[in-house]
């Protein structure tokens, strides 16, 4: 901040924690956790093999062109390599865009020869599983984002139908489990309308969090002042355009933080859908545990990459905050 | 502007009641008749339902008994109350502006919503207003950045830029800090001055009787004296009102 300066400690009759000691005791106390969780993984008996993992996150991938026939090689200048048939002149095989030639020109090579390689980093299962989580997240928090604003309008309307739709919606939504939620919509909806596993995996998601959406979005309406209603109306605005222009905006603003919340739920929550195949970041660190037998640190590791997905988010939405906390 | 005595009443409430959900009896069969041009004060003590009277005149509260006509409009027979409230401008104790909109956008909103007007025309309308009431340079501002007089000032603005018949005042100096009533006061006597229809309910006795044509004192929900000014404070007739004058003068 441009012109601010440090001041002296206020000067007061309460007495005030040491800001030093205590930040010490805090250090002191993640040190002591972590060495009794490295004493304890000592302890036991399991080989940590970390250096396995960074294969499954992000791999180096050799991509080898091989022959199709039998032929000679030539190169060209601009580096291409070519392989002719040599009993039909026109069964040419061309290899461009390569990283290293394995053969030279003139080489006679038979079918299944290695002609040229491509190393490539390529997504391992994790990353592609923190892909679909990320994906199916965004795509859930959308529709979620749609359904809950219009339920949580329609339960604070004076409409009976609209408000008792709203009411009803709400308390089954939040009434049963995600889980058999998700077994509904994938079995029973899915089987009707022919779904996908992404698009029911999608919907029971929205579908769920739209329902805790909703009530933060009639809370928020709710906290605006009554006297804003009442203003915007005694001006003349009918219900629908005192909503739009008046509450709802100032509504937004209060409700981020909440509304944040519930996103990292929503992120958190996805995980629930391996159940239905799909192949998320957690069902990604199950089959990853199948093939390394390394379950604690696929976990720590699936475990780290939420965390960095929700923290994202959350500073995200801090930003969001900040930008429209300037007034009112 | 035609004389008083042959003007048509603009405001006609007649055996007006009121009774809360909850049972509270607030407005007890009171009519009241007030013409064109004319400005009523209300004074009574807290809880006589001088503001609930108020309020039924532009329909924030319904009322469940008797009939109340708004410049001609019925407001017991089913019509769009947007129409009414065109009409009858309101300014409210805690000025309820919007804190998310600049003071200029305050003001156009509703012209430009509810009339129809372009938002040049809204915002010239808008700068007038603002210079009438002494704030042209704050038209950029936030409400949150306004002194309590300000925002009541720009609050006025506000339901003039609808160009009501009517104005209805709730209390509208008890929010602010002394040294700010006299700001807000000047401006609702310049309406005064220039012929608009006001209800005002009010605690500052003072300015009643310097700008009011008639006072009305409620208690408990009953409208108990109806006189001008010089007789209201200086010959009351009812003992309740004297009392009230006593405690208060």
């Amino acid at each position: 901040m441009a012109g601010f300066k440090p001041v002296n400690p206020p000067k007061q009759m309460e007495r005030q924690p040491n800001k030093v000691l205590w930040n010490l005791v805090f250090g002191l106390i993640l040190f002591v956790v972590g060495l009794g969780l490295y004493k304890s993984s000592q302890s036991i008996d399991y080989s940590w093999r970390w250096e396995r993992l960074p294969e499954y996150i992000l791999y180096k991938s050799d991509n080898v062109v091989r022959a199709q026939f039998d032929g000679t090689v030539s190169i060209t200048a601009d580096n291409t390599v070519i392989l002719t048939d040599d009993f039909d002149a026109n069964n040419i095989q061309q290899v461009t865009e390569f990283q290293s030639s394995l053969v030279y020109d003139g080489d006679l090579v038979f079918e299944g020869d290695p002609l040229t390689s491509t190393v490539a980093w390529k997504a391992g299962p994790l990353l592609d599983g923190l892909v679909m989580t990320l994906k199916l997240s965004m795509v859930a928090l959308v529709f979620a984002l749609l359904l809950g604003s219009l339920t949580g309008l329609a339960r604070v309307s004076p409409n009976p139908a609209l408000k008792n739709l709203a009411i009803v919606y709400i308390e089954l939504v939040r009434g049963t489990p995600l889980l058999v939620q998700i077994f509904i919509i994938y079995f029973f909806i899915g089987t009707v309308l022919n779904l996908d596993r992404f698009t029911a995996g999608a919907t029971a998601l929205a579908v769920f969090t739209g329902a805790y959406i909703a009530e933060i979005i009639r809370a928020g309406i709710e906290s605006i002042n009554k006297g804003q209603m009442e203003a915007a109306r005694s001006l003349g605005m009918d219900y629908n355009a005192s909503m739009r222009y008046i509450i709802l905006p100032q509504a937004f603003k209060r409700v981020l933080p909440p509304l944040a919340g519930q996103f990292i739920n929503l992120i958190k929550d996805s995980s629930l859908v391996s159940v239905i195949a799909i192949t998320d970041l957690t069902k990604a660190g199950r089959e990853v545990i199948s093939v390394t037998f390394s379950p604690f640190e696929v976990w720590f590791t699936v475990a780290l990459m939420y965390l960095v997905l929700t923290g994202l988010l959350s500073f995200l939405v801090t930003r969001l905050e900040k930008k429209y906390a300037l007034h009112g | 502007m035609p004389s008083t005595a042959d003007t048509e009443y603009i405001i006609q409430a007649e055996n007006v009641d009121k009774i809360y959900p909850n049972g509270h009896h607030a407005l007890k069969s009171v009519s009241q008749n007030i013409r064109e041009g004319e400005v009523v004060a209300v004074i009574g003590p807290s809880g006589s339902g001088k503001s609930t009277f108020l309020r039924t005149l532009n329909q924030l509260e319904t009322i469940n008994g008797g009939e109340i006509v708004v410049d001609g409009i019925s407001l017991t027979t089913p019509g769009d109350v947007n129409k009414l409230r065109e009409e009858v401008g309101m300014v409210f104790q805690s000025f309820n502006l919007f804190p998310h909109m600049t003071v200029l956008d305050n003001i156009c909103l509703a012209p430009m919503k509810v009339r129809g007007l372009s938002r040049s025309d809204a915002e010239s309308r808008s700068q007038q207003l603002l210079q009438r009431v002494g704030l042209s340079d704050k038209a950029g501002s936030f409400p949150g950045q306004l002194s309590g007089g300000q925002q009541q000032r720009v609050a006025i603005a506000r339901a003039l830029a609808m160009q009501p018949r009517i104005m209805l005042f709730d209390e509208p100096t008890s929010a602010l800090d002394p040294e700010m009533v006299g700001e807000v006061l000047d401006v609702i006597k310049s309406l005064a001055s220039e012929g608009m229809t006001m209800v005002i309910v009010t605690h500052e006795m003072g300015f009643a009787r310097e700008v009011a044509d008639r006072v009305l004192f409620m208690e408990a929900g009953e409208l108990v004296e109806d006189d001008p000014p010089e007789v209201f404070f200086n010959n009351p007739e009812s003992p309740r009102l004297q009392a009230f004058l006593n405690q208060v003068l």
